[in-house]
């Protein structure tokens, strides 16, 4: 009996051919997997908008500071914002992809000094919601002295927004 | 050479040559995807966009634009045809035909002066 069933095993032997129908198909899958990866991969553009959004809020902070105080013009009726940071006025305003707002606090009486927006105040909305496509926002908060009256702190809020779609 | 000893050479050469020719297929075609028009197009409009808005006035800008060489010479035009940057729309252009180009906005209000310093293939930004 044990030496029928060692005859048997003897007779199958190890498929040792190097070419086959499947060694195609394994690599009809592999090349399709890599193909698609890599297509997909390179086909998305990148998304610099959130780069964007803080270059502009470093902008704006240079704008309105200077070594720690804040301007004396910021709190003048007629600051511009956008010639103090060197912001197209015509991209800013007509573009529709762009948006921020300064807040600015005085830290004493806990009341808002002064608010500058600018750009398309609907982008505001799209801060927190989840998607890829929806604007991306970035918010810093800092604390200047304000330069008219050095006894006073002022807690500056900046909001950026930016929605392109060339991104 | 004995017949009967043949056969698995061949199948081996065949396997070797189907694997080489699949492997050098995948690479060109990753090479070639990666060293897209677009691509290079799209990577040099933001690269130069992203350097525009972050500068300050009075900065000088020195870049690499070697790979924007070898797309005029590949499309056989002449560099200034390939990239512009426009200063009235705040716009960075690149272009092989005109079916073919990619733009990007820069929201910096400073006027830009650019030259190209061809020996040394790099564009040369000036914020004024």
């Amino acid at each position: 009996m044990m030496h029928f069933k060692i005859k048997i095993f003897n007779k199958k032997q190890a498929d040792s051919r190097w070419l086959s129908p499947w060694l195609l198909v394994i690599l009809g899958v592999i090349g399709l997997i890599i193909i698609v990866g890599v297509s997909i991969c390179f086909s998305k553009s990148l998304d610099l908008r959130e780069l964007e959004t803080k270059i502009l809020t470093n902008k704006l902070v240079d704008s309105i500071s200077e070594n720690g105080y804040l301007k004396k013009d910021v709190l003048e009726a007629n600051f511009d914002v956008l010639e103090e940071a060197k912001l197209d006025k015509k991209i800013m305003e007509n573009g529709g992809n762009f948006y921020f707002n300064i807040t600015i606090i005085s830290e004493d009486s806990k009341k808002i000094v002064k608010k500058i927006l600018q750009g398309t105040k609907g982008l505001e909305v799209q801060c927190g919601l989840p998607g890829k496509a929806l604007a991306k926002c970035y918010q810093r908060k800092l604390i200047l002295v304000n330069e008219a009256n050095p006894l006073e702190n002022l807690k500056i809020q900046i909001l950026t927004v930016i929605e392109k779609s060339e991104f | 050479m004995n017949k009967k000893a043949l056969g698995p050479v061949i199948e081996k050469v065949v396997f070797i040559i189907i694997i080489l020719v699949f492997v050098s297929a995948l690479f060109i075609f990753i090479n070639r995807t990666g060293n897209s028009n677009r691509l290079i197009m799209e990577k040099y409009s933001r690269q130069i966009a992203l350097l525009i808005d972050n500068a300050k006035t009075g900065m000088l800008i020195e870049l690499d634009i070697s790979e924007l060489y070898d797309l005029a010479k590949k499309h056989q035009i002449s560099i200034n045809s390939i990239l512009n940057i426009d200063n009235e729309n705040r716009k960075i252009k690149l272009k092989t035909s005109d079916s073919n180009y990619y733009e990007y906005t820069f929201f910096s209000d400073n006027p830009i002066l650019w030259n190209l310093d061809d020996n040394k293939e790099k564009i040369i930004l000036e914020i004024k």
